[in-house]
């Protein structure tokens, strides 16, 4: 536990138990925890309690990365991304982009977590770093890259190609 | 026992341990007594059992579209090649194409065009440097909104029949029957989108050759049901086109609308701004803004302000309403001078009484005395009510183009100028013009009839009737004398109506 330092306040001292599907349990603060909007909205349904919120769908190696996600934004204003029109896929800061150099599974994953617990900007995070592995490539190098099986039919396949003629002799 | 967090970033402990992550970024493991290292496993391994995985079955569908928003808009023609997945997800999808195109165009902020998706208008915009058959840039190049193409004129015209070729012989080539006579209902065609251009035998209308052949398939195989279905149709496609666009429409798309033509009017204020701000050495003003508003191409750009693709560039509109001004404003300057010719003749007219024709209206008589004697000055001439200047000033040159004092813009015309120069002249020059046009006296019914501001004046009265302040136009009292009110038979307007003359010459004179 944290020593006592008298410069946090007294609600960001308050905890909260988690457990994943494995049933580990994992303390973390409490205003770590409610950047999910999943866990805040409980935790205002439930009030104050010292019972563990179990997250069944999340399992412990995603739920550290999504704490550590939280840790590190704990102090940012989420913004909500209406508000944020300048939304190009380019603009993730660097500590994000070393966070999301994890294997496709992790990322998956990390993408259903976000969806699940409703933490945002994880979400808007791990789609558009998903979204960048797509961007320019073509069809075939997209479906190697996420191991994605061409299931057309041959003679969709000529009707598909001959739809977007137009565009590769562009 | 404590460590930065990121350098736990590869092992978690589970199992027996208890991981806290204070609020000092630390994360605190109370192990109760079992080995640690036992407990280590690599973190990215055990999740997901294997490194690859197919996403398809991973990611839910509509969490795609979450990462397909983050896609420019001409790549997601690339994602929907991939898998039938993805495919459906974006064909099925407007507003991923749409969040797209908002972000990644911020040069495209206007929604589609009614009846036309997003991918249709993306790929339109996409075009926009060639013809989308030929693929070749040259001029000519057009969007027709009514085909959703665009297009160079040849291929425009190698896909498209005019009205002309519809009738000819090309129209039974279309024929799927090879009927020599083919009976073809004139409204078979009514219902097809088409567009007007100027083509070989002036304007013409052009219908799409596949439409036609579809229409005429469809007439040839049943004519009374294609012609009854006809109207059903037509009005049940324009309801789809409706509700289509209203699904379409999203309160985003009224805001970027809003948002664009608040921007253009903006500039387009600007630019009148700039241009009432042009001074010449003398330092007035070279532009008259309300002269600026009545130009053509000012009036184009303001019904055009919600239309995507038709942004002028600014250079351009500069100097198109540079020379419609100049046009204009000389127009105008001419306007403003015949006034003032015009409102001098008026106050030279002489009252009624000295009128040599009919026109015995007390109340006129006493309206006209009052004017009279309100004037401080007496006129110095009178202009008789008959006088051929009031027939023939249109086709007076001193009064198409009157001139100026010294043959100099910038002197003010006085009123000795006007009554002792120009408008001597003007009944000279009236007279020479009766000799060679001959128009009627405007006060016959006839000449009334014929002249271009009187005919359309409310100047006739119907002797017949009781009531002798009744006034017409002319097709009013032609309507009136028809309509048998005063005698069982029509009767001839041409003697039984009359040119209310005070009326006529306040018309005339713009009074």
């Amino acid at each position: 536990m944290a020593t006592g330092s008298t410069s946090t306040n007294i609600s960001e001292l308050k905890k909260i138990k988690l457990t994943s599907s494995e049933g580990t349990e994992f303390v973390v603060d409490k205003d770590v925890g409610e950047k999910s909007i999943l866990l805040k909205n409980m935790l205002e349904d439930v009030g104050e309690n010292d019972m563990a919120i179990p997250l069944p769908n999340v399992t412990g190696p995603i739920l550290t990365k999504v704490i550590e996600y939280c840790t590190h934004h704990r102090d940012d204003f989420f913004i909500s991304q209406d508000d944020d029109n300048k939304k190009t896929s380019d603009d993730i800061d660097e500590w994000d982009s070393e966070f999301c150099k994890v294997d496709q599974g992790t990322l998956f994953e990390l993408i259903l977590a976000a969806n699940y617990l409703d933490i945002k900007p994880l979400l808007d995070l791990t789609c558009k770093t998903v979204a960048n592995m797509i961007k320019g490539k073509s069809p075939e190098e997209i479906r190697k890259t996420f191991n994605i099986a061409n299931d057309f039919t041959p003679e969709e396949e000529i009707q598909v190609k001959r739809e977007n003629e137009w565009c590769e002799e562009r | 026992m404590g460590a930065p967090l990121s350098t736990l970033n590869d092992t978690i402990f589970i199992n027996n341990t208890e991981i806290t992550l204070s609020s000092s970024s630390t994360v605190t493991t109370k192990n109760s007594g079992s080995s640690q290292n036992t407990n280590i496993i690599p973190i990215f391994m055990s999740s997901t059992g294997q490194s690859t995985q197919v996403i398809t079955h991973v990611i839910p569908p509509e969490l795609f579209i979450d990462v397909f928003k983050n896609i420019p808009p001409q790549e997601l023609f690339v994602v929907a090649q991939v898998c039938r997945l993805f495919r459906a997800i974006l064909l099925s999808n407007q507003n991923i194409w749409r969040t797209s195109r908002l972000d990644f165009w911020p040069h495209l902020p206007l929604p589609p065009p009614d009846g036309m998706d997003e991918p249709a208008y993306i790929q339109l915009a996409m075009l926009e440097k060639g013809c989308q058959f030929c693929r070749k840039r040259k001029s000519g190049l057009k969007v027709y909104w009514a085909f959703q193409v665009r297009c160079c004129k040849d291929c425009l015209a190698d896909m498209t029949i005019s009205d002309f070729g519809l009738w000819s012989e090309t129209s039974k080539e279309l024929s799927s029957t090879n009927n020599d006579t083919p009976q073809i209902h004139p409204n078979i065609y009514s219902q097809l989108p088409y567009i007007a251009v100027n083509g070989f035998y002036g304007e013409e209308t052009r219908y799409r050759t596949a439409d036609v052949k579809m229409a005429l398939a469809k007439y040839e195989s049943n004519p009374a049901e294609y012609l009854d279905d006809l109207v059903d149709v037509l009005k049940a496609a324009k309801l789809q086109i409706f509700m289509a666009a209203v699904e379409l429409r999203t309160a985003a798309d009224d805001e970027a609308r809003v948002h664009i033509i608040e921007e253009r009017k903006d500039r387009i204020e600007s630019i009148i701004e700039d241009f009432s701000n042009d001074i010449n050495e003398d330092g007035l003003p070279l532009y008259e803004p309300d002269v600026l508003e009545k130009c053509p191409s000012y009036k184009e750009e303001i019904s055009l302000l919600d239309q995507p693709f038709t942004l002028k560039d600014e250079i351009s509109f500069r100097k198109k309403l540079k020379y419609e001004h100049e046009n204009l404003a000389s127009e105008i300057a001419i306007r403003f001078r015949q006034e003032d010719i015009l409102r001098e003749i008026w106050e030279l007219i002489p009252s009624v009484e000295g009128c040599s024709i009919d026109c015995e209206n007390p109340k006129h008589i006493e309206k006209r005395a009052k004017e009279k004697a309100q004037k401080s000055q007496p006129p110095s001439y009178i202009i008789p009510t008959t006088d051929c200047i009031f027939d023939c000033i249109d086709w007076c040159p001193s009064f198409t183009n009157p001139p100026f004092v010294n043959n100099d813009p910038r002197n003010n015309w006085s009123k000795e100028f006007l009554v002792y120069y120009l408008i001597p002249k003007l009944r000279q020059e009236a007279i020479e013009v009766q000799k060679n046009v001959r128009p009627l006296p405007y006060w016959t019914v006839k000449g009334a009839a014929e002249h271009k501001i009187l005919s359309i004046a409310k100047v006739f009265r119907c002797r017949l009737c009781y009531d002798n302040n009744r006034v017409f136009d002319y097709r009013g009292v032609d309507a009136h004398l028809q309509n048998r009110i005063h005698s069982p038979g029509a009767l001839d307007t041409m003697e039984i109506a009359e040119v209310d003359v005070m009326r006529a010459l306040k018309a005339i004179c713009k009074a």
